[in-house]
């Protein structure tokens, strides 16, 4: 139920609620813990984040499933990136260095060729993904559902049991 | 105390933590005697294991490590070994062992039981691709070939000669041909030549006719005798009009004569060449014996260069390069790739920084083993994090007189490995030392002394050894009688020395491994065995010789007489016809002097005459 909790959550939150910017933040910042593998100093700090800052914890919950799969999926992409930056970008070198000699750098676990091309690739997504989701869910409030109302198909499935299904879910008391 | 902590917790934990304590050495034991056996591939045995935790470490009292070749055979045994590891590197992970005391290090000692695994190393597969083991194969089994059969048995010689001289291409056949050919050709060109010169002839005759119808005694007067004087200019001017025309074609002859003379004398240097490869196809021995030292000690070298390879191999195998660039690999999914940077004041995953290896002073063991005292340095799996190669200097010493020592660095600091292995064996009786093989010569050396050096120098692919082995003392035993004469002229040449040296080397600089490989008993029985086979091999060169004779000698011979008789009689023929033209010329001159003494009595005749009648009147 701790899911459908959230997917209500979140579905809601397209809705009405949060402001689109809270939604969205908490999708970004999801995105790089789904992106990101676990148990690095990077990821508590964003978790920190997550935790201190007024941003939607359903979205973040959404987000940190979606990306965990396109994280696996996009592995080699993501472990070929962080290779080519720590081994062959000649001027990063000195930087790769000293952190690894830094007490505490170590635990970012930055020189693990995943972590670093999935930690980069979530922060090139970062701005993206944040006005991304902003844009949807506003669309999603002022456009995207009325037009939704009015379709036939969705008329039809309204009353199908599918609709029924995800309204009990939409409508779930926390 | 709350009862679900005391059952569920405290209890197990105390249960756990006893049998950790009772255990821990029996555990250890099989830890350590588990990782040895699946790194060497043989039985390694631990006795007196115990771990103490103040300080942290371990030390046992005795180690035997089984050869994986020889399982009654220890690679080498220890006796009391102790070391501590450093507890706060241990917290971060880290191995790190400051000194380690070996005691008792012996080389060889025999075992009381078979250390062989039941499921041995794959060592007699073929060397992995890339290893200096596999790139040295093709010079090693070079070194090890068996010589041809048959090449050395010179008294099992059975030449058949006609089917020999059948098979041969006879070269000098076709040169005789060649040159009848030429010869009756350039005969040819002698007869046009001639027929030219016929025509010549008349005109001399008419010089000649011409020449004698001048009576000088009848001239009277002096412009008769000028016009005379004036016929045999034009008459000597014709003879060397004819004279000239001739010499051009004698020199055109002469030269044809010359081509041909030295045609028919190459015959024989071809016929010479004929015989020599009648000779390489009869297989006749070669005296040289260049190949004796690979047949006596080839294989066994090649048995040892193997094993030291082996050890090179196994070397840049372990012993891990450092790299500022490591190879891109493909890890599973969301584990990465490590990247390793260079650290500062920091160890590595595993260090022994110095290992003290003493060979032991009691004399419970045989004095027959080498015992080992020296120490072996800075033993990493990192040494982009240490900055030193490890190195390693060993010596032994054995109360018969034997003595050994090993120097050896391992540097991977670089992106280039480097090598190093200096080794020196003094003294070392060998109970059996086989030479030969199971074909030629086999036999086995008996109660040699064996002393050699060996250097090696591995600079990134690069490769040399060399290595001095010298055998001294022996006395033979021949396992068969010899099968051949050059058999056993070696083993006659065997039993008038008890020393002798073998040199080897190994070594590739464009990449392709090459090999040499000498005795110095090679020349000893080079002389001996060409003083002993010269009579067999004067008698088979000679039946060869005379069937290739039989066969050349009569086309030879006819075609040299053609071109002796063919130049014979052109010589003849022109030296007849310049005889003729000296002849014409002889008598154009001496006609000419009579006329011109003639002309010159006239002129004296005719002054007198003019003197006289100015005096009468």
């Amino acid at each position: 139920m701790f899911y459908l909790k959230f997917i209500k959550d979140f579905i809601n939150i397209l809705r009405a609620g949060q402001t689109p910017a809270q939604v969205a933040g908490g999708f970004a910042l999801g995105s790089i813990l789904g992106l990101s593998p676990m148990l690095t100093l990077q990821g508590a700090l964003v978790w920190l984040i997550l935790l201190a800052i007024d941003v939607n914890f359903a979205a973040a919950g959404v987000a940190m499933t979606l990306f965990s799969l396109i994280a696996f999926i996009f592995d080699p992409v993501f472990h070929w990136l962080g290779y080519q930056l720590l081994v062959n970008v000649d001027g990063l070198r000195g930087l790769w260095t000293w952190l690894y000699n830094a007490p505490v750098a170590p635990l970012t676990r930055f020189n693990n060729t995943v972590v670093m091309g999935s930690f980069v690739a979530a922060l090139v997504l970062f701005v993206p993904i944040y006005a991304g989701m902003k844009s949807f869910v506003v669309a999603y409030r002022t456009h995207i559902h009325s037009r939704l109302e009015r379709w036939k198909v969705y008329q039809v499935l309204d009353r199908s049991k599918l609709l029924n299904w995800y309204r009990r879910i939409r409508d779930l008391k926390g | 105390m709350r009862k679900k902590f005391l059952y569920f917790v405290l209890i197990p934990a105390v249960v756990v933590l006893l049998a950790v304590y009772l255990f821990i050495d029996t555990w250890v034991r099989l830890g350590l005697e588990a990782g040895g056996e699946a790194a060497v591939g043989a039985k390694v045995e631990l006795e007196g294991v115990h771990v103490s935790l103040s300080p942290i470490g371990i030390r046992w009292s005795r180690l035997q490590v089984a050869d994986p070749h020889d399982g009654w055979t220890n690679l080498f045994e220890t006796g009391p070994v102790r070391f501590a590891m450093d507890f706060g590197q241990l917290l971060r992970g880290k191995y790190v062992i400051h000194a380690m005391t070996i005691e008792g290090l012996i080389l060889g000692t025999k075992r009381t039981t078979d250390g062989s695994l039941p499921h041995p190393p794959a060592a007699e597969a073929a060397p992995a691709p890339g290893t200096f083991t596999a790139q040295a194969q093709g010079a090693l089994d070079k070194a090890a070939a068996k010589p041809p059969a048959g090449s050395f048995n010179v008294a099992g010689l059975h030449l058949n000669v006609d089917s020999l001289v059948g098979k041969l291409d006879i070269q000098s056949l076709k040169a005789v041909d060649s040159l009848r050919t030429r010869a009756l050709a350039s005969s040819a060109q002698w007869n046009a030549s001639l027929a030219d010169l016929e025509t010549s002839k008349k005109k001399l005759a008419d010089i000649e006719t011409g020449l004698r119808s001048i009576n000088t005694a009848q001239l009277n007067s002096i412009p008769a005798i000028t016009g005379a004087i004036s016929t045999v200019d034009n008459a000597v001017k014709g003879i060397h009009d004819v004279s000239s025309a001739f010499d051009a074609r004698k020199a055109s002859i002469q030269s044809d004569v010359q081509a041909l003379t030295a045609s028919a004398g190459a015959i024989d240097r071809v016929a010479a060449e004929d015989f020599a490869h009648l000779k390489s196809m009869a297989k006749l021995p070669n005296l040289s014996t260049a190949g004796v030292a690979q047949l006596l000690v080839g294989a066994e070298t090649v048995k040892k260069a193997e094993t030291y390879l082996g050890y090179v191999d196994w070397a840049r195998a372990h012993i891990h390069n450092s790299s500022p660039k490591p190879d891109f690999t493909t890890p599973p999914r969301m584990k990465g790739q490590n990247i390793v940077f260079p650290l500062e004041h920091a160890y590595p995953k595993f260090l022994i920084e110095k290992a003290l290896i003493s060979g032991g002073t009691d004399s419970a063991y045989s004095t027959g083993y080498i015992r080992a005292k020296g120490e072996i340095d800075n033993i990493t799996n990192d040494q982009s994090v240490t900055h030193v190669p490890i190195t390693a200097s060993l010596e032994g010493v054995q109360g018969g007189g034997r003595t050994f020592t090993l120097r050896a660095v391992f540097d991977r600091t670089k992106e280039t490995p480097y090598d190093s292995y200096e080794a020196s064996l003094g003294g070392v009786p060998l109970a059996e030392f086989p030479i030969g093989s199971p074909d030629f010569l086999p036999a086995k050396m008996v109660g040699a002394r064996m002393s050699s050096s060996v250097n090696v120098v591995v600079p990134g692919n690069g490769f040399d050894a060399k290595a001095q082995t010298s055998l001294a003392g022996f006395h033979m035993n021949y396992g068969a009688e010899p099968k051949g004469v050059l058999e056993g002229i070696i083993r006659e040449v065997l039993g008038t020395i008890n020393e002798f040296e073998v040199t080897f080397r190994l070594w590739n600089t464009g990449g392709k491994f090459d090999m040499a490989l000498q005795t110095d008993l090679d020349e000893k029985i080079a002389a001996r065995a060409t003083a002993a086979l010269g009579a067999e091999f004067a008698k088979a060169q000679d039946a060869l010789k005379a069937k290739l004779d039989a066969v050349i000698g009569p086309k030879k011979a006819e075609v040299q007489k053609l071109v002796g008789d063919r130049t014979a009689d052109i010589q003849k023929q022109l030296g007849a016809y310049g005889a003729l033209i000296s002849d014409k010329l002889g008598l154009a001159d001496a006609k000419k002097k009579e006329l011109t003494d003639r002309l010159t009595k006239e002129q004296k005749g005719k002054v007198g005459d003019a003197l006289k009648g100015l005096f009468k009147k």
